[in-house]
């Protein structure tokens, strides 16, 4: 059974345009005779035969009034497009013969100037307008019990080792694991002092090893491939046996380095770490701690920007209590001995 | 350092290097390896890191948001590209990772960048490499490279046709 989002023990990163305030604009609307709706709605149709961005904006809201008559309010167009004379003038020159209607003065009112993407951004907009949303529950992040133990595992177990740190060297650390099997595939720490190497972060150090594990892998591959070779000439059911994956079928599936794979870090990655995860199209990203210089929440949103070529979801805050306390005592990542901020 | 368009020549002959062996064409990549990184390794090999405070960069397409902040993190003192980078670029196409107020620190400070030197010539180059048919090997895997790429089922792009005017940058 999937666990709540509220009892996660996480955050999900949202996009600028999933988390954003909707936002209003003003719009003319006007309240109509039920029985004279379609003659209204020829008006609009000739006038704006595009929708002016309100596309996500129900065209007529019913009202019911006290006495138990039905009106309908009825949105002409964003007070952007036309000046309101005008359109008292056009709506009173449509309005004659057949197209005769009655409707009450236009009105300005509010609606969301965006469309909302999830319930939360709905429930903050509805009351303004009758809004179209269909609520697409199937790409949203799911997690059972047993996911979020595994997570809760392996950001325990990083914390732990950065934690116990080699003075001199950065806290941080990274793993990435194989989430359809909870396998370890690499992990790495920041090793920038005793490498004399200004980008030898923890994400860069364990990216390459998931590459030389990967290599690994496949030399040792190639080397199960011959021994069976040669079996197979006594026993030719041997190749059956061989419980390796074929490795033509895995090129297929991981066309890149960490294709499916997820990573946890201990800090927010910097634009650089963050890049490199986009670059090897990483599947999920947890993290513990945010950073001031961080590209997956605090500066940027590498992993939701619009023209990037791939988009992955990123978990913040995971196992991090969200006291303001916590954060004012250890605000950024410091270097050890000069305490100077540096990136992760 | 002025501009030195003896480098950006150098750059371009690195990136005709590239074209010639079947990699992309971009300032000095001899793997998949980003070009930059490539570089920077080489010189942390022989100098301390602090070099890079009276280096300037000349690389042929602006350099990708990653390496953007790389150079930042290293302290690259100015960088002088060919052709901007629309999808990636972290000198100003997608962020201005160089001059980024927001990501200050001791360690990575902004850095000045200039692009347009010898931009025609690097487009037509990346262009002549996107034109030219997938032929490589059917697993091209780098010992110790960055982006470890395969191209399973190599595109034909058979039908593709090289393109020859260039827009004006704005």
């Amino acid at each position: 059974m999937n666990v709540d989002k509220s009892l996660w023990p996480f955050q999900q990163v949202l996009s600028d345009e999933e988390s954003r305030d909707l936002g209003t604009q003003s719009v003319y609307m006007t309240d109509i005779d039920p029985k004279k709706t379609t003659i209204l709605l020829k008006f609009i149709q000739r006038q704006w035969p595009q929708q002016q961005g309100l596309e996500h904006c129900k065209r007529i809201r019913k009202n019911i009034l006290p006495d138990g008559r039905i009106t309908l309010s009825v949105l002409l167009c964003p007070t952007s497009v036309i000046g309101e004379d005008e359109l008292e003038r056009l709506l009173n020159e449509f309005s004659v013969g057949d197209n005769t209607f009655d409707r009450s003065p236009v009105q300005t009112i509010p609606v969301p100037l965006y469309a909302p993407l999830n319930r939360t951004q709905f429930e903050s907009c509805k009351h303004l307008w009758p809004i179209i949303y269909r609520e697409d529950t199937r790409l949203d992040p799911k997690f059972n019990e047993s996911q979020i133990n595994d997570i809760t595992t392996h950001m325990q177990a990083l914390i732990t080792k950065s934690q116990n740190a080699l003075s001199g060297e950065l806290p941080v650390f990274a793993r990435v694991v194989d989430p359809s099997n909870n396998r370890i595939i690499a992990e790495g720490s920041d090793t920038r002092a005793v490498d004399k190497h200004p980008l030898h972060h923890a994400v860069m150090n364990c990216i390459d090893n998931v590459a030389l594990a990967e290599r690994d892998r496949r030399q040792s591959h190639k080397r199960k491939l011959n021994e069976t070779d040669s079996l197979s000439e006594e026993d030719p059911d041997i190749s059956s046996r061989d419980s390796t994956p074929n490795l033509e079928e895995t090129v297929e599936k991981v066309a890149y380095l960490c294709t499916g794979f997820d990573v946890y870090i201990t800090h927010e990655p910097c634009t650089m770490c963050s890049m490199a995860l986009l670059h090897s199209r990483i599947g999920r990203v947890f993290y513990h701690k945010p950073s001031r210089t961080g590209a997956l929440g605090t500066v940027y949103k590498i992993h939701s920007h619009k023209s990037l070529n791939h988009h992955f979801k990123v978990f913040g805050k995971v196992l991090r209590c969200d006291s303001s306390q916590a954060e004012a005592t250890d605000p950024y990542l410091q270097l050890g001995n000069d305490g100077n901020e540096v990136d992760a | 350092m002025a501009y030195d368009p003896k480098f950006m020549a150098l750059a371009m002959e690195a990136a005709h290097v590239a074209y010639s062996s079947l990699e992309v064409p971009v300032g000095c990549v001899f793997a998949t390896r980003h070009a930059e990184f490539e570089a920077i390794d080489e010189i942390l090999s022989s100098h301390p890191a602090s070099i890079f405070r009276d280096t300037d960069l000349y690389v042929t397409v602006e350099p990708c948001i990653m390496c953007a902040s790389a150079l930042r993190q290293i302290g690259i003192r100015k960088v002088y590209f060919g052709c901007g980078n629309d999808k990636f670029g972290g000198n100003g196409s997608v962020f201005d990772v160089n001059q980024d107020e927001r990501l200050l620190t001791p360690t990575s400070l902004p850095y000045e960048s200039e692009g347009g030197h010898r931009r025609e010539d690097a487009i037509m180059l990346l262009r002549k490499f996107y034109v030219r048919e997938n032929n490589h090997g059917k697993y091209q895997i780098h010992k110790g490279s960055f982006i470890f790429k395969v191209s399973p089922q190599p595109k034909k792009k058979a039908n593709r046709v090289l393109k020859t005017e260039i827009e004006s940058s704005s």
